[in-house]
């Protein structure tokens, strides 16, 4: 497979575990005055969402492709926890808008991908 | 996760803040310059219009190469080094190594400039090679971000130096961050809480910080090796092993041959070797050398694009006579070792080349965080001390090495276009930026307002964003119609970036708070006229 392409679907999926942990997380949920929402079957689906290409681009010694999803996801992650409450404030460079309607978004995909499973 | 008690991680805070204050401007520095320098070729190309044949060396150069060498001195073809420039055209630099009067090891001598087409020499230069790569009008712009990043455009070894120092201190905060923090798994996913602005930035410097902890250490990491490996670690090799003969510890390292044959012979078919080498490694050619030209002991190295799946650039060597294929060189040495593959590998992690556009936009990312980490600690800082009347003028520095560098790295720009063409472009570009940024310290000093400062900041980023691609093309660079028609995306692509980037910058500024001087007019003229 090219190595771009493995990287992109290892992206991908980890992503989506991403999403559904955040989804989880209960500290997050206080935060958005939630519900707590407690489903061991999501939490092991997010956590083999998220192995599972690692695992399987070191098998077959993807070293490039590896680094991409590392890297990726770090950054990845971080937009998607920084999602705030509406009532947060701006910053004191406002800096966040484009990045919180960007993280809105994902965390929309998120809810949605959740809801599906 | 903390098992400090609350005196140590006082302490500890105290070190994690104070070190990030005192070297965060400069911190911010290379790590913006580095995120952009990921794409220095791209930038490279960008700021001479596109290259109107991009072939490189997969076009026939071997008939070029050996027809300069007939027209240079004997002793410059010891080494002979080429590639192709941002402009398409051929670099071909046949050289020697000497000792510089300062007692460096440098490498002296011709550099031709050559239409690959046409065989053409379109510019000769001759002497040290720091001499004639510095005075490369073309490149210019990309090689003083470059020179930003690497070595904060300081003399070497100092800049070198300090960049190390810098990056040993980013490893520091990062090491310390981690230790501090109490709770780094359970506030992975914690978004800043609204409400307490203290409480607030520390949520946004501790969720950003925490999520680029491995690779603000590694890019830390690499980036100490890389500053420290010729500037302390080569001298002290060379001291302690070989008697401070530091020419000797470069042909080891080089991987050169130890046994010598001046027996003249004729140099193989340089075509033919990169034909083969291309089929083997399965990537495009970046560089060719040849050592000891014109001599039975010849040898060609070929350097090439990363394989699919790996990170390190990829090394063939030939016999120079013969062509015969020798074996994948390793990095440092002539025989595959422990010391070879970590040097390769924590090269192409720094770098993050090894797989084209996505791994650029990644590594770019990357940085693009760091800084967001940095600026975010820096608000943290003052807002913690913003009662304090003497850190209160000094909240003006957020905004001002926010805002601040990328509008001076995009002067140094304009200033490049300005000057482009003429012999000293070379030298208004980092005047460029040392103009701009002495105007934002003005402008940061003269204005009490932080947020009217921040206001004119974002506008004259926008404005600066938004003009350079029609600077650009005023200075002669190609129009998008032409980049298009010579199959050139780059060019199109970064105009497209700045415009987009200005776009965002005005909405923003659009968006943000008024100035206290606006607010109080507004609400003058709110006020209802008494009545008579």
């Amino acid at each position: 497979m090219n190595a771009n392409l493995a990287s992109v679907i290892a992206i991908v999926v980890s992503l989506t575990g991403i999403l559904l942990l955040a989804f989880e997380n209960p500290k997050r949920r206080r935060a958005f005055g939630l519900p707590p929402h407690n489903s061991a079957t999501l939490w092991r689906a997010a956590w083999i969402l998220i192995l599972l290409p690692p695992l399987y681009l070191l098998a077959r010694q993807e070293t490039a492709p590896l680094m991409m999803w590392l890297g990726a996801l770090s950054v990845a992650g971080w937009v998607v926890a920084m999602r705030r409450p509406k009532s947060a404030p701006q910053s004191a460079e406002g800096t966040n808008r484009p990045l919180t309607t960007m993280t809105a978004w994902l965390a929309r995909r998120g809810r949605a991908v959740a809801k599906r499973s | 996760m903390s098992f400090l008690d609350q005196k140590k991680t006082k302490r500890l805070f105290a070190i994690h803040g104070w070190s990030g204050i005192a070297l965060g401007v400069l911190l911010y520095v290379i790590v913006l310059t580095g995120a952009v320098a990921v794409f220095a070729h791209e930038i490279g190309v960008w700021s001479v219009g596109g290259a109107a044949n991009d072939k490189g060396l997969t076009q026939p150069v071997d008939r070029i190469i050996r027809g300069l060498a007939d027209k240079v001195d004997p002793k410059y073809r010891d080494d002979v080094g080429a590639y192709t420039v941002e402009s398409g055209a051929l670099s071909v630099f046949f050289h020697t190594h000497e000792t510089k009067p300062n007692g460096d090891i440098g490498d002296r001598g011709v550099r031709f400039l050559v239409d690959p087409a046409t065989g053409s020499v379109l510019s000769r230069a001759e002497g040290w090679s720091s001499d004639i790569y510095g005075q490369d009008q073309a490149s210019a712009l990309k090689r003083f971000l470059i020179d930003l990043h690497v070595q904060l455009y300081l003399p070497s070894p100092w800049g070198l130096i300090l960049t190390g120092i810098l990056g040993l201190a980013m490893m520091v905060a990062a090491t310390s961050g981690l230790i501090m923090h109490r709770h780094i798994l359970k506030d992975i996913f914690v978004a800043p809480r609204p409400g307490n602005l203290l409480l607030h930035a520390r949520d946004r410097h501790v969720l950003a910080g925490t999520w680029g902890l491995p690779f603000a250490f590694l890019l830390a990491f690499t980036g100490s090796f890389l500053s420290f490996a010729f500037t302390i670690g080569m001298p002290i090799v060379s001291m302690s092993a070989f008697g401070g003969d530091k020419m000797l510890v470069g042909e080891i390292l080089g991987g050169h041959a130890q046994t010598e044959d001046k027996t003249p012979a004729v140099v193989t078919n340089l075509d033919a070797v990169l034909a083969d080498g291309q089929q083997r490694a399965g990537s495009a050619p970046t560089y060719i050398h040849v050592g000891h030209w014109g001599r039975a002991d010849a040898k060609v190295g070929v350097w090439f694009e990363p394989p699919a799946g790996d990170l390190g650039f990829l090394q063939l060597g030939f016999n120079g006579v013969s062509g015969a294929f020798e074996g994948q060189k390793p990095r440092v040495g002539s025989k595959p070792s422990f010391g070879a593959t970590a040097s390769s590998v924590l090269t192409a992690l720094h770098y993050g080349l090894f797989a084209g556009l996505l791994s650029k936009i990644i590594w770019l990312s990357l940085g693009l965080a760091s800084c967001y980490v940095i600026l975010t600690g820096m608000v943290m800082w003052f807002t913690r001390r913003r009662e304090d009347p003497a850190w209160a003028p000094w909240t003006r520095m957020v905004p001002a090495i926010g805002y601040g560098l990328p509008l001076a790295m995009l002067v140094s720009a304009h200033f490049y276009f300005q000057a482009i063409g003429r012999s000293d472009t070379a030298t208004w570009t980092p005047w460029g930026f040392a103009l701009a940024t002495l105007a934002v310290i003005a402008a940061a000093v003269a204005m009490s307002d932080r947020v009217e400062l921040t206001r004119r900041l974002v506008l004259a980023t926008a404005i600066s964003a938004g003009l350079l691609p029609l600077a650009r093309m005023m200075a002669g660079g190609r129009s998008w119609g032409e980049a298009v028609a010579i199959g050139e995306p780059v060019v199109v692509s970064i105009d497209l970036l700045l415009l987009i980037a200005a776009a965002a910058l005005t909405w923003h500024w659009k968006g943000s708070p008024q100035p206290q001087w606006l607010r109080r007019r507004l609400a003058a003229a709110a006020q209802p006229e008494p009545a008579e």
